[in-house]
């Protein structure tokens, strides 16, 4: 009897052993932790695993967490997960009680197909998968490519984040995206590489949220850049779709084709697409197989209740920008858009020459292309936009200019081009300064620069020039003319020196004399351009008493000398005076700030033809008018220099310059005036120090 | 012996003399008559023939006069149709104005274009300014003794020219005689009322939206009226500068151009 239950006990501890060693190693159903002693399949909550050698298996309120230890391939779910083993990133697999993998699972990759929640990818080595609760994220090298597709939708949960581990880029289908952080405005730097993919519809999208992104061509060149407007609002995701059919409705989309890239937004402002000079279309080519798009030359566009779309039409074709609704075209800093809110009730194209898409950089310049205006309706309007790379913009009517050269159209093609927008013409080019100059200038003169200098040499040339003949000192020159003002009469007049708290102003004569009389009490206006209506409104200013202290004035030009018997030249024909002025300690200071006029030197070389600036004070206003000298008299008198145009009334007493100095003063509306000769005369050595002062700084250079 | 009768007797034709009886008939009251009537329509002839031969003479006198006050005032119309395009329809521009001394047509949202009859007044107080100076008092004319009287200026912008009319009255004489001139004329033939109206036109699109200039709209109005719009920048971002060209006007060789500027309002959303 002992025996038989010796048998017996001995029976069941082996039947004990045998089932303890079957669960361990096949199916253990049990709730105790434990480790796999080598690689293998096992059956946990009848679910069969392949389970790496020594993979810590736990078991924890219904969920299962396996913790490989070694590198290799496990299988969960009838699907391989090729792992590799981090230690400082150590795997682990997190089952709920249906056997699926959850939040918290993570793992490094060995290069190979996955299926994660449904997505099918080829991840590189390296890459770390983590589950979350509603995606998937991945953490991929820097340059990998990856992506996913989609083989039954049935499989599908939430959606995947791909992101680099570091700043750097991912490879996706459309090109090389590089997420961007924004440094300061309008100013970005490289930051670790973000982008979405959902199966949502029975399509499978992808879309970002970063601020901004760039697409890279291989060669690493900035193909195009995207700035996400709606950053940082409840829905920050632009689409990025490769086919028209695939816009994702009342969202911003950006269209991604080997010959297209398109922003989109149908309900409001759409991304906005900064094209760069390594773009796919062609935009910015130049005739010497480089590309003129820069920080300098910038092209940008956004959709706004419409599309913005860049077509690249073949290799000898300018490109095409295509827009409707509101959306904008801001090539450089200026803005050309399509509005539809007015009276017309017909699409007009804008123009607001500020830059309107916001948080790129403008460029200066401008490059090729071609715009096809829509309506909200998809239909084209009837004008095309054109720039070319001068900076030049103009309106055609549809078809006018169908097949332009790539590098863009000059001026002689538009003849037919109405309107014409530009930054780059001459007159634009020139300094504000420079402008009232040459507008100032002549006709002919201005003819003969535009000829001579323009043409030639450019804005440059025509600037140096004007710089020659207004001189380099014209500030001074134009802030030291003056007016007179004598009773009802008003004239013009020159600052000329200071001494002893009085300031000195050479006039003619004429200006202060009244039927034969010199008139002792006179009023001088400081005038300038910037404050030309000095005797009136608000620039009202206090005029400056003065006193006439040399005085010629205007009367025959020859006088009968009985001593000889004969007429000579009448040297008491100076038509010229040299007033005193008393100003008040404010007068004095705002006098000094302006300066005064050196009287050129007696023997300055002053020849016929030479081209000379009168300036004075005709009514209430500056005016300063280039003209030429046809006649200069090697005796004194009136006048005894002569231009080829006549000073306006009110300028009388004005100066005449060349250069920086003065060398004549108005007499006559015929274009006379009083030439250096005379002016030494008038000054003799009474008032030398005028001049003097001036020929010792001349001489010492 | 009767003269007469000699006359009719040797010269006369049977034809003529049935004339003549119809010309004199027999009533000697009627011969005296028809006499008078004769002799006042030969005197007449030769009264006008005299007078058509003075006002000959003195058209001819005077021609060179009426010639150079006449091109005077065409030479200054064109100058100041040329300077009132520079400045936006003005000889000086007013406030508000560029530097360049071009007239604002939009600035603070309000409307400042000139009405017609300002641009008038501009051309005239030009020309009334500067003529003297183009007349320089006659002193090309030496043989002439002329009194001027003061001059005024009246300008009308039609379509397809600017007339103006020259109340400039002068007394000349040359010699013994002496002429009296009032009036002059001239037509420069530059499209300004065209220009007008077109600017016009575009201003009133542009009061609508002061924030940008409607490009199309230019066009429109440029195709219309056959002209061209140039719209360039300045220094200032908002400040556009607005060239009208017409290749149908010439004035002084080139292309008619009115300039005029505009100053757009961005509002509180400028950068």
């Amino acid at each position: 009897m002992k025996t038989k239950i010796k048998i017996k006990l001995a029976i069941i501890c082996f039947a004990i052993i045998i089932l303890a060693y079957l669960k361990s190693s096949f199916s253990q159903n049990q709730t105790d932790d434990f480790s796999t002693s080598k690689e293998g399949e096992f059956i946990l909550n009848n679910k069969k695993y392949y389970l790496l050698e020594n993979t810590k298996v736990d078991f924890e309120k219904g969920k299962i967490i396996f913790e490989p230890t070694k590198s290799g391939i496990l299988m969960i779910n009838n699907q391989e997960f090729n792992i590799k083993y981090d230690k400082d990133n150590p795997p682990k697999f997190i089952l709920d009680k249906d056997g699926k993998l959850i939040t918290g699972t993570k793992f490094t990759t060995q290069e190979g197909k996955f299926e994660l929640r449904g997505y099918i990818l080829n991840l590189p080595e390296n890459s770390i998968v983590e589950y979350l609760e509603d995606k998937i994220v991945i953490t991929a090298p820097v340059s990998s490519e990856i992506i996913p597709n989609v083989e039954d939708s049935k499989n599908i949960e939430g959606f995947l984040e791909i992101k680099t581990k570091e700043p750097g880029f991912l490879k996706i289908q459309g090109g090389n995206i590089q997420a961007l952080k924004e440094m300061s405005p309008g100013k970005y730097e490289n930051k670790e590489t973000r982008i979405f993919y959902e199966y949502k519809d029975g399509k499978l999208r992808t879309y970002f949220e970063d601020k901004s992104i760039n697409f890279l061509n291989d060669n690493g060149e900035l193909d195009f850049r995207i700035i996400n407007n709606g950053f940082g609002t409840n829905d920050p995701r632009v689409y990025l779709v490769y086919d028209e059919k695939e816009l994702v409705s009342k969202k911003s989309n950006v269209l991604i084709k080997d010959d297209r890239i398109g922003s989109f937004n149908f309900l409001g402002k759409g991304p906005i697409i900064e094209i760069g000079n390594g773009n796919r279309i062609g935009v910015g080519l130049n005739k010497e197989g480089g590309n003129d798009l820069s920080d300098e030359r910038t092209l940008s566009f956004q959709s706004d209740k419409g599309f913005a779309i860049l077509n690249k039409f073949g290799d000898d074709r300018t490109p095409v920008l295509q827009i409707s609704g509101n959306s904008i075209y801001g090539p450089d800093k200026k803005s050309f858009f399509i509005s539809n809110d007015n009276i017309r009730q017909k699409p007009e194209i804008h123009h607001e020459p500020k830059p309107i898409i916001e948080g790129i950089n403008h460029g200066d310049g401008t490059v090729s292309l071609i715009v096809h205006p829509f309506d909200s309706e998809g239909n084209r309007i009837a004008y095309d936009l054109f720039v070319n790379n001068e900076n030049e913009y103009a309106i055609f009517k549809q078809g006018l200019l169908d097949d332009p050269k790539i590098y863009g159209f000059k001026k002689d093609n538009l003849k037919e081009a109405v309107s014409l927008f530009s930054s780059g013409i001459s007159f634009n080019q020139m300094s504000s300064e420079r402008k009232i100059e040459f507008l100032q200038l002549s006709y002919e003169a201005r003819k003969d620069l535009v000829e001579n200098f323009l043409k030639t040499g450019g804005v440059a040339a025509l600037e140096k020039e004007l710089e020659r003949i207004y001189g380099p000192s014209r500030d001074i020159i134009t802030r030291a003319s003056v007016k007179v003002s004598v009773g009802s009469k008003t004239g013009s007049g020159t600052l000329v020196g200071i001494k002893d708290n009085k300031i000195y102003l050479l006039t003619a004569a004429h200006v202060v004399e009244e039927n034969g009389k010199i008139i002792e009490d006179f009023e001088v206006y400081l005038t300038s351009p910037e404050n030309k209506y000095i005797s009136t409104g608000k620039y009202k200013a206090e005029p400056i008493l003065g006193k006439v202290v040399a005085f010629s004035k205007r009367q025959g030009a020859f006088k009968y000398y009985k001593e000889r018997g004969k007429y000579e030249p009448n040297p008491e024909n100076l038509d010229l005076a040299l007033l005193e002025l008393t100003p008040t300690n404010q007068q004095l200071e705002e006098v000094k700030k302006r300066g005064f006029v050196k009287i050129a030197p007696s023997d300055f070389d002053l020849r016929v033809e030479e081209k000379v600036v009168m300036i004075g004070c005709p009514r209430d206003m500056f005016y300063a008018r280039g003209c030429r000298i046809t006649s200069i008299s090697k005796t004194t008198g009136t006048n005894s220099l002569k231009v080829d145009i006549s000073p306006y009334p009110g300028m009388s007493g004005g100066g005449l310059f060349k250069d920086r100095y003065l060398v004549g003063v108005v007499q006559s509306g015929g274009g006379g005036f009083g030439n250096l000769e005379s002016i030494y005369t008038l000054l003799g050595d009474k008032y030398s120090f005028l001049y003097r002062l001036m020929l010792l700084i001349i001489k010492r250079g | 012996m009767d003269v007469k009768m000699i006359y009719r007797k040797k010269v006369i034709s049977p034809f003529d003399l049935f004339t003549l009886n119809k010309i004199f008939p027999e009533s000697k009251r009627s011969q005296i008559t028809v006499f008078i009537v004769i002799t006042i329509t030969i005197i007449a002839i030769v009264i006008i023939i005299f007078v058509s031969n003075t006002e000959k003479n003195k058209e001819l006198e005077i021609q060179p006069i009426n010639d150079f006050v006449q091109n005077c005032l065409f030479e200054n119309g064109e100058e100041s149709i040329f300077l009132i395009g520079e400045t936006g329809g003005y000889v000086i521009p007013p406030e508000p104005s560029l530097e360049q001394s071009i007239a604002y047509y939009l600035h603070d949202n309000k409307n400042y274009m000139p009405s017609k009859e300002k641009i008038e007044n501009e051309i005239s107080s030009y020309i009334d300014i500067l003529l003297p100076f183009c007349i320089n008092g006659f002193e090309n004319f030496p043989e002439y003794i002329i009194t001027e009287n003061s001059l005024t200026t009246q300008t009308r912008i039609e379509d397809e020219k600017v007339v103006l009319d020259l109340d400039y009255p002068l007394s000349i004489t040359k010699g013994s005689n002496t002429y009296q001139i009032d009036m002059f004329s001239a037509e420069v033939p530059a499209r300004l009322g065209i220009i007008y109206n077109a600017i016009t036109e575009a201003m009133n699109n542009q009061m609508e939206r002061t924030d940008s200039i409607c490009a199309s709209c230019l066009y429109d109005i440029g195709e219309k009226y056959n002209l061209y719009f140039h719209v360039l920048d300045t220094n200032e971002t908002e400040i556009l500068l607005i060239i009208v060209r017409d290749e149908n006007s010439k004035i002084l060789d080139e292309d008619y151009k009115f300039n005029y500027a505009i100053k757009l309002d961005f509002g509180e959303n400028e950068n």
